[in-house]
């Protein structure tokens, strides 16, 4: 901590290098220092909490990747993770700079807010919390202040009733995403929805987009195919890509969002609406 | 400069790095330890994979300081000329080598996968393994040929 007010904007903070050292490589950025996170002992853990899980910033995503308690409880990481490069990359990655690094398609992103994960962040004025969905300010961009650092991210378990869904298109498997999707949804006793979550990633604009338009669509109703299929084009309208998006033009985006929004969302529902075993709600 | 210690193929070593040093430069240059390539140095071919503590990762994407204190093993470190691993054995055996160049880094993965999962289906090697690209054989006889090490380094005789 100490060392980054030290040395404000000159220094880098450095996790699995993944992205980092990749940038460092290409010129886009050459920091006069690298702060390396992974020294300090006690930012690696998956601790489960009653209704929360906590996840320390350098944690990698392998681990994720082998934790029970993440299969089990909160598939929809499970997911995105599977999804995510190469066994190699996530070894090294860490989900504290997957959500750092602050590109538009990264996996883990979608999949964190569509569970309401909550960031906590410490810097030389102590520590504050802020919702994962507030954390992106642009491509790039995050709402950290010099000589801050995400230390944890905490995430909600879903309640009972709910399903999730991840889904990414994309090239090649450990390619970054064309489009990604994750929804997060939860019925009432009458299999109305109670509430959605809908979050596509994969470069749609220059960050993640939540569609509470089209959430609010789907509440209190029965989820029928008309009206998820309404609630994927309400949700896949508007996208700003950015003009160099080299991935796809945003019609093709907006165009497969639609079919991978319904597809979650559907998928989800079916997760759903079984019965409910303690262990299955993910 | 700075010191770092690490083992390195079972043996301690203690050696002076730059801050921007990578891993790979320092195995390939100071080590002298060639079998660990460079391929595209962004993290997508695989070339240059070695075991950290055991798990595959990329040297080329890993700062030497990185893993002081730690243990890293290179292809060199698995086997020896007169006895070869039994996963070099089977590449070998099931023609799973033509240029060779991403050869290391597959058998590194290869072993880390049977390591830890000594009967993997058809998917969960192709998974361990998706990280390595081959240019040369289409993959099917690496499939081949990792099965074939773990039939034999489960005891079979094939
Ligand atoms: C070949 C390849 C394939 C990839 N495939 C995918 C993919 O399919 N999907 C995907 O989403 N990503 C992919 N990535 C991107 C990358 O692996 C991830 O974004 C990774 O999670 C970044 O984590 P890291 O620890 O390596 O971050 P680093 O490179 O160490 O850091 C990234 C940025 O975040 C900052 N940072 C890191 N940790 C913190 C912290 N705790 N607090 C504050 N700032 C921090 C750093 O300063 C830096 O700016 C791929 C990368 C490569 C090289
Ligand atoms: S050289 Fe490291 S992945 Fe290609
Ligand atoms: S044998 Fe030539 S790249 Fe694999």
């Amino acid at each position: 901590m100490a060392l980054l007010s030290r040395y404000g904007d000159k220094a880098k903070l450095i996790a699995g290098g993944t992205d980092l050292l990749v940038d460092m490589k290409n010129e886009k950025i050459n920091p006069q220092y690298l702060i390396s996170l992974m020294k300090i002992t006690g930012l690696s853990y998956i601790a489960e909490e009653g209704d929360v899980l906590r996840i320390g910033a350098t944690t990698t995503l392998r681990e994720l990747e082998e934790s029970q308690i993440i299969e089990k409880r909160y598939g929809l990481i499970s997911k995105a993770v599977k999804c995510l490069g190469t066994v190699q990359i996530r070894n090294m990655a860490t989900i504290g700079g997957n959500i750092c690094n602050a590109v538009p398609s990264a996996d883990l992103p979608p999949a964190l807010v569509a569970l309401n994960a909550t960031l906590k962040i410490v810097g030389p004025n102590g520590e504050r919390t802020m919702p994962l969905e507030d954390f992106f300010a642009g491509v790039k961009k995050t709402k950290l202040s010099v000589g801050e650092l995400l230390k944890e991210i905490i995430v909600e378990r879903p309640p009972a009733r709910s399903g999730t869904a991840f889904i990414k298109l994309s090239r090649t498997a450990e390619d970054l995403a064309i489009v990604n999707v994750a929804v997060r949804i939860t019925l009432n006793e009458d299999d109305t929805c109670r509430e959605a979550r809908i979050v596509i990633g994969g470069g749609v604009g220059p960050t993640l987009i939540r569609s509470r338009e089209a959430e609010k669509l789907l509440l209190g109703k029965k989820m029928e195919e008309e009206l998820v299929k309404r609630a994927a084009e309400v949700a896949c309208t508007g996208f700003s890509c950015r003009p160099t998006s080299i991935r796809a033009s945003p019609e093709y985006k907006a165009e497969v969002g639609r079919v991978l929004v319904k597809r979650a969302l559907l998928e989800a529902l079916k997760k759903a609406g079984g019965v409910v075993e303690d262990d299955e709600r993910n | 400069m700075k010191e770092i210690e690490f083992t390195i193929n079972g043996r301690k070593k203690r050696i002076a790095v730059r801050p921007k040093d990578l891993l790979l430069n320092v195995i390939r240059e100071e080590l002298g330890l060639k079998g660990t390539k460079y391929g595209c140095g962004t993290g997508e071919c695989g070339a240059c994979t070695v075991l950290l503590d055991g798990r595959p990762i990329l040297s080329c994407l890993t700062l030497a300081v990185a893993v002081n204190g730690k243990s890293i093993t290179t292809i060199e470190g698995i086997g020896t000329d007169e006895h070869l691993h039994p996963i070099q054995q089977a590449f070998i055996d099931a023609g799973a080598i033509q240029c060779g160049y991403c050869t290391p880094g597959m058998i590194l993965s290869a072993k880390a996968l049977l390591d830890k999962n000594p009967n993997p289906s058809e998917e969960e090697i192709k998974e361990a393994i998706k990280g390595n690209l081959c240019r040369c054989t289409g993959y099917v006889k690496i499939i081949a040929a990792i099965q074939l090490a773990a039939k034999r380094m489960r005891g079979e005789r094939v």
